[in-house]
């Protein structure tokens, strides 16, 4: 049997002795093709009775490699790079090994040890395949990365050979290679990606090059892409999934912590031999409180511990064993709490349709048992409940969420509660239960974990902290008709007895969506309102003024607020939220800057911790001219609120999220006043980032419209915006920007509020004028509903003004509106010869002839003006005429 | 023997419409003569620029002086007399010098009267009336123009016709909005001069009466204008093509006056008495009592005026009647929409829809008559509704007028039909109509703001010119 030896060299001349060397003359022929060196390698193969020849390197590892099988003669192939050489003089069993080997191998996996020379570092070992069969149309293929193939990419089938055998030592680093080498593999790997090479062959090399070369975001992609393949041919591509473990093994967000678990899952699933994963997997298990699951999977990683002898190379030292069973220990301490505890999922519902199945499928997971209170749904929710085998609690809606709360934690049996609304849902379900045991045994009562507004599309728009798991204990009841608190025999909870999670037990929100917002406010206003009449409490005013500020009313939102902060009151976990809003509400009405320093001041001296309202500060300051002060407070609030959003703890919510962009702009001006145009720069374009510039609608180009033209498209654009947003409520109230409302008059802006929220405004009065002008605009663009709300507004005119709009609906033909509000009308103005022919018109539109007549017979012994006397002539020909047809 | 045509003109500073009817007297003229009466612009060089014979006329205050000057200068048989700022229409242009040649075999034929349909150049050329000229005739020494002002062309030899030719149209912007006004000053001066003249010589007064009355109209000076209404109504005899134009004066005066409705009334019943063919008046009544409310009696007087309107048509068509001018087309559009509307607020939708449509028919473009149809469609589902619409209209050709007419009254799906690839302008209302609030929103604040925006940089710009 004859042996080869093949090598490609360049510039080898320190290893390559000792690697022919260590071949111990087992080899038959030795072939060097060397791709040009210029230093002694060629001379020293010679000598060691190399032949060598010469290649042109042409960035083709795989060609160059070719080129040497294509010299071999021999039955057997050794296949070293220069830099590796048979260690512990394994090099003269070559022959023995090949010839005991079995017939159908036709590869040999060969244990490569790895050492970093220069750092005296034992890197860690890999197999590698170094020993092929001569089998006709044996090829390799890769210009980078290149592997072994029998024809048509056949896989050989690889024997594995052990260490006291065969063994090899590597000199360099590690699996990787200088940098410059690193970057000459990134460049023939992309001239190969460009000429066709599938790229999927090359993503875990393209991993490694970018995490050698410091691209983290690169090398975590391919590192994903690889993963996705799923396990390779090959030898160490287990390397991709380490590598994510490690970057999402930083879990600052709830996202990462899923991504570890994914991974890990993958891992675990990939490579069900390698103990490895399995104790990833159960980590971030255990990280997720699934205690149980956890406990499954490490006992997996501890079985594989013992006698490891896969191909893939396994970290698992007998240091890491041991500590993973500590590990172990500690988890089936909380996975038997877990099993223990129960659990009470509870929730008050009044159609909720739409949202109770998902509720259901959520409390499933870690509830024992499952207590639903129906207010008096109308929709079927209570049929959904039934068909999922819940029995809900039906009791009539007595304007008061915290009694009809409190009915289902009578009913309730387990240790713990968990309070959710129905549009209120886990992220994660299957941790609450593991989190819950962790901390029973601690001197807690109530859990508060963050929680997500989401809109319609699914974006944040907003987090704050809720209280929604509390132990089951006598006294710990809800109080209040909105906006409940939990209460401890009717006293505020201890902050010491409350916990506040990170991400990982995050609530997502559906029930803010745009469209129910200014209807919540208004349904907690009634409630408040209602509460206050029972006996003014000033603790409820910072929600008064929630509601208010909400619906864009900021005098009332201004009055409530300032009179809450002053009371002294807290809301939990929301401190300098009515501080927030008393800000936006001075600024709305234009008070000087005092007024806001002043509110400012209490709010920082309650609330050190929040940004808000140093960011505040540096607002004003920035509004005043004042920049150098302005610069410091407008620097630390926007870097402590980046700092805030990154880390997944909520803490106590801040409010700045909406003042940020206008933040960052001043900043801006700041940084351009104080000569910093590079940083002003920075902040610019982070504010295009967070708000990409619209493009605005421009009717005409500059010059080519007459001033007149303009004036004509404002008069058209105007009743038009009113009735836009008549139609649309959420686009009235904005914030933090200027609304669309503003382009109106104040008497119609006036109207807007009053069509939205009259009932808390019974006493103000539109303005007759702006109504009866807008209201052509209204009977042609508004919606049929939209109309009918408008109509009941004139039920607020004074009676002339009614009587005017009941013509202008008559001149409409829209008789049954018409007639609809004349029949509202009362007293003396009824008794009018106008109003008696207006309602004999409506009448005779609507084809009650009799009726109509009647009318008009009562206007004609009326008084009446000289046009009306004309209707009155004309009408009652008419109405004789369809009388007697 | 061959005909020849001379086109002749008296002008003074025309250099903005002079090139419009130098071209098409090119057309149809043989000889092109113009009489420039102390231009100051370069009126003179483009009229010699483009071949015509330029003679110089001291202005002496009197029009037919200049303009029988100019015929004396002609050496064709007939001559065409159009003001500089009239021209013949593109319909009729090619047949003019055919048409002439016709009535140039009969001898008898000495003068041709043809409508001149005058539009307004300030207003998307609507146009405002039309009125019977005389602006082509032969030249014959018996044939000149007479009187200072409002000069008409006179025969002096007996036995020679005037005949009516409508395939001839004479399209005029003289009355543009803008320069009425500067028009009537200018007249006013002349009559005023010419009434001096003429009550010294015992002259006939009526042609200075109404050229007063319509002087001191147009200046807005009612009571004045009431006055010579009243003296030229006491005259006899009334101009060619002219009749009742002075109770309409005199209605428009007292109406200016705030004069009550009774009134008015009284004088459109007075000239109903005494043109109690003309379709004007009735429907000039009914426009008022439909204002006052008094619909059934409206109804009645528009019922008689469209009749007569009718009858005037057929009676034209006819060959009859061939002098007086139809001016009642002018009012005919806002007549079917009163007569519709009446019907509506009756109930009578059928009627009022055929009302409406039969004003469609003539006028597709009247705004109020297709919003009045539109009204009767409501009820219908929309494909209906479009299907009642593209009996008219195109719906590509005719989009802008559709959507700009009916954007607040149409639903959402029959907008949306007709506006497809609508210019910017109309999206925002169509938004609001189709429930895309967002949007409509959003554009709507963005024309708003940009409105302002230019409103005041034009007030800021002007008054830093100020």
């Amino acid at each position: 049997m004859k042996i080869s030896a093949c090598y490609i060299t360049k510039n080898e001349e320190a290893n390559i002795k000792k690697s022919i060397e260590s071949l111990q003359g087992q080899a038959d022929e030795i072939i060097v093709v060397d791709t040009g060196s210029t230093d002694e390698t060629v001379a020293v193969a010679r000598q060691l009775g190399a032949r060598v020849y010469h290649f042109d390197w042409c960035d083709d590892f795989a060609a160059a490699r070719n080129f040497a099988l294509g010299k071999a003669t021999g039955d057997w192939l050794v296949l070293l790079d220069a830099d590796e050489y048979f260690a512990d003089n394994t090099g003269r069993n070559l022959r023995s090994t090949f010839l005991a080997l079995p017939e159908e191998s036709q590869g040999v996996f060969i244990r490569k040890h790895h050492y970093d020379v220069q750092q005296q570092k034992y890197l860690g070992s890999y197999y590698d395949l170094r020993c092929a069969r001569n089998i006709p149309g044996l090829y390799y293929y890769g210009k980078i990365h290149e592997a072994l193939y029998l024809p048509g990419r056949k896989e050989l089938v690889i024997i594995r050979v052990e260490d006291d055998i065969l063994k090899l030592f590597h000199t360099g680093y590690g699996r990787g290679i200088s940098k410059e080498k690193v970057k000459r593999n990134l460049r023939i790997m992309k001239a190969e990606i460009a000429e066709g090479r599938p790229i999927e062959e090359l993503y875990s090399y393209l991993y490694d090059t970018y995490g050698i070369l410091g691209d983290e975001e690169k090398a975590i992609h391919y590192a994903k892409l690889q993963v996705e393949l799923g396990r390779h041919y090959g030898s160490y591509e287990s390397s991709c999934y380490r590598g994510l473990l490690v970057y999402y093994g930083r879990a600052k967000k709830l996202e990462d912590y899923l991504q570890r678990l994914y991974y890990a899952g993958r891992a675990a699933e990939d490579y069900p031999e390698l103990p490895d994963f399995h104790a990833e997997y159960g980590e971030s298990l255990y990280k997720m409180y699934r205690y149980e699951e956890a406990l499954n999977s490490w006992q997996t990683a501890m079985r594989l511990a013992v006698d490891y002898n896969g191909i893939e190379p396994s970290n698992m030292t007998d240091a890491g064993v041991s500590v993973l069973k500590e590990r172990y220990a500690a988890a089936e301490i909380l996975a038997q709490k877990a099993a223990g505890i129960r659990l009470a999922a509870c929730s008050i519902v009044r159609n909720e349709a739409g949202n109770i199945a998902a509720w259901l499928a959520c409390a499933r997971q870690f509830a024992d048992e499952i207590i639903v209170v129906d207010t008096g749904s109308t929709d079927g929710t209570a049929d959904i409940l039934r068909s999922h085998g819940i029995k809900p609690i039906e009791m009539a809606w007595q304007d008061d969420f915290s009694l009809a709360k409190n009915v289902a934690i009578e009913a309730a049996h387990s240790d713990w509660i968990v309070f959710n609304d129905a549009d209120e849902l886990f992220s994660e379900p299957q941790s609450v239960r593991g989190f819950v045991a962790s901390v029973d045994n601690m001197n807690i009562d109530v859990i508060m974990m963050p929680r997500v507004d989401l809109d319609k599309d699914g974006k944040d728009m907003g987090r704050l902290n809720v209280a929604r798991i509390f132990r089951r204990l006598p006294g710990l009841r809800y109080e209040g008709r909105v906006h409940e608190q939990l209460m401890r025999r009717g006293q505020p909870l201890a902050y010491s007895r409350m916990l506040v999670t990170d991400d990982r037990l995050l609530i997502r929100h559906t029930g803010y969506q745009q469209g129910i917002v200014m209807d919540k406010c208004r349904r907690n206003l009634r409630l408040l309102l209602a509460e206050q009449k029972q006996g003014e409490d000033a603790s409820r005013f910072g929600y008064i003024a929630d509601c208010y500020f909400g619906l864009g009313d900021y005098e009332r939102a201004l009055n409530y607020a300032l009179r809450f902060i002053q009371s002294g009151y807290v809301m939990v976990g929301r401190g300098g939220s009515t501080h927030s809003i008393a800000l936006i509400c001075l600024e709305k009405l234009g008070y000087q800057a005092g007024d806001r320093l002043a509110v400012i001041a209490d709010g920082m001296e309650k609330n050190p911790d929040l940004p808000d309202f140093y960011g505040e500060k540096g607002i004003v300051y920035a509004e005043l001219g004042r920049w150098e002060e302005a610069y410091p407070l407008l620097k630390k609030a926007i870097d402590d609120f980046v700092r805030l959003q990154g880390s997944g703890r909520t803490g106590d919510t801040s409010n700045f999220g909406g003042r940020i962009i206008r933040a960052m702009k001043l900043l801006a001006s700041c940084c351009r006043r104080l000569g910093r145009d590079e940083e002003a720069e920075q902040y610019m374009a982070d504010v295009q980032v967070l708000q990409p510039p619209r493009e605005r609608y421009v009717p005409a180009a500059e010059g080519a419209c007459a001033p007149e033209e303009a004036n004509m498209l404002l008069a058209q654009a105007m009743p038009r915006l009113f009735v836009a947003l008549l139609c649309h409520e959420e686009s009235v109230v904005n914030h933090n920007e200027p609304s669309p409302a503003q382009h109106l008059p104040e008497s119609w802006q006036n109207l807007l509020r009053l069509y939205f929220s009259g009932e808390f405004y019974p006493d103000r009065q539109p303005d007759s004028t702006a109504y009866m002008a807008l209201l052509p605009d209204v009977l042609g663009f508004a919606s049929a509903d939209v109309v009918q709300k408008y109509l009941l507004l004139a039920g607020r005119l004074p009676e002339q003004e009614r009587m005017e709009v009941a013509d202008s609906l008559i001149g409409c033909r829209r008789y049954r509106e018409a007639m609809l509000l004349l029949a509202d009308m009362a007293g003396s103005v009824t008794e009018s010869g106008r109003y008696s022919l207006l309602a004999g018109i409506a009448c005779y539109g609507m084809g009650e002839y009799q009726a109509a007549m009647g009318c008009l017979q009562q206007a004609e012994c009326r008084d009446l003006n000289e046009a009306e006397q004309a209707r009155l002539i004309s009408y009652m020909a008419w109405c004789r005429e369809a009388v007697t047809k | 023997m061959k005909l020849t045509i001379s086109a002749c003109c008296i002008v003074k500073n025309e250099s903005r419409n002079l090139p419009r009817w130098l071209k098409c007297m090119k057309q149809v003229a043989d000889e092109i003569i113009v009489v420039d009466t102390g231009s100051s612009d370069n009126t003179v060089d483009i009229a010699r620029a483009a071949g015509a014979k330029v003679y110089y006329f001291q202005w002496v205050d009197d029009f037919s002086a200049a303009k029988n000057f100019a015929i004396d200068k002609a050496k064709g048989q007939w001559i065409f007399f159009l003001d500089a700022d009239e021209w013949f229409s593109d319909g009729c242009i090619d047949q003019v010098r055919g048409i002439i040649g016709k009535y140039h075999r009969n001898k008898k034929i000495a003068s041709i009267i043809s409508p001149q349909i005058n539009i307004d150049s300030d207003n998307n050329n609507e146009l405002t009336s039309t009125l019977l000229q005389m602006r082509i005739f032969r030249n014959l020494p018996s044939i000149r123009y007479a009187g200072r002002i409002h000069e008409q062309v006179q025969c002096h030899k007996p036995g020679l016709q005037t005949v009516r030719c409508d395939a001839i149209r004479i399209m005029h912007t003289g009355y543009a909005a803008s320069r009425k006004k500067s028009k009537a000053e200018r007249n006013l001066a002349l009559l005023l001069l010419a009434e001096q003249e003429a009550i010294a010589k015992g002259q006939d007064m009526t042609a200075i009466y109404s050229g007063l009355m319509d002087a001191y109209n147009m200046l807005g000076q009612s009571s004045k204008a009431t006055e010579y209404a009243g003296r030229l109504m006491s005259a006899k005899n009334c101009m060619l093509g002219m009749e009742g134009h002075a109770y309409d004066v005199l209605a428009s005066s007292l109406r200016q006056q705030n004069k009550p409705p009774a009134e008015i009334l009284q004088i459109y019943d007075e000239a109903i008495g005494r043109f109690p063919d003309k379709a004007d008046f009735y429907l000039e009544k009914a426009f008022v009592l439909y204002d006052i409310c008094r619909y059934n009696e409206a109804m009645d007087f528009l019922a008689e005026g469209l009749a007569k309107e009718a009858a005037f048509a057929k009676a034209l068509q006819q060959g009859k009647r061939q002098l007086e001018d139809n001016t009642a087309v002018r009012l005919l559009p806002r007549a079917y929409c009163i007569l519709g509307n009446i019907l509506c607020l009756k109930g009578d939708m059928t009627t009022a829809k055929a009302a409406y449509i039969e004003g469609l028919r003539k006028f597709k473009y009247a705004q109020e008559l297709l919003r009045g149809l539109y009204g009767c469609l409501k009820d219908m589902d929309d494909v209906a509704v479009i299907q009642q619409l593209n009996v008219f209209y195109d719906k590509d050709e005719d989009r802008d007028f559709l959507l700009s007419a009916l954007m607040d009254m149409a639903s959402g799906k029959v907008l949306a039909y007709y506006g497809k690839n609508a210019p910017e302008k109309y999206l925002s209302g169509i938004y609001l109509k189709l429930g895309k609030y967002e949007a409509a929103i959003s554009r709507l604040s963005d024309t708003a703001d940009w409105a302002r925006q230019y409103i005041g940089n034009n007030v800021k710009a002007s008054t830093e010119q100020g």
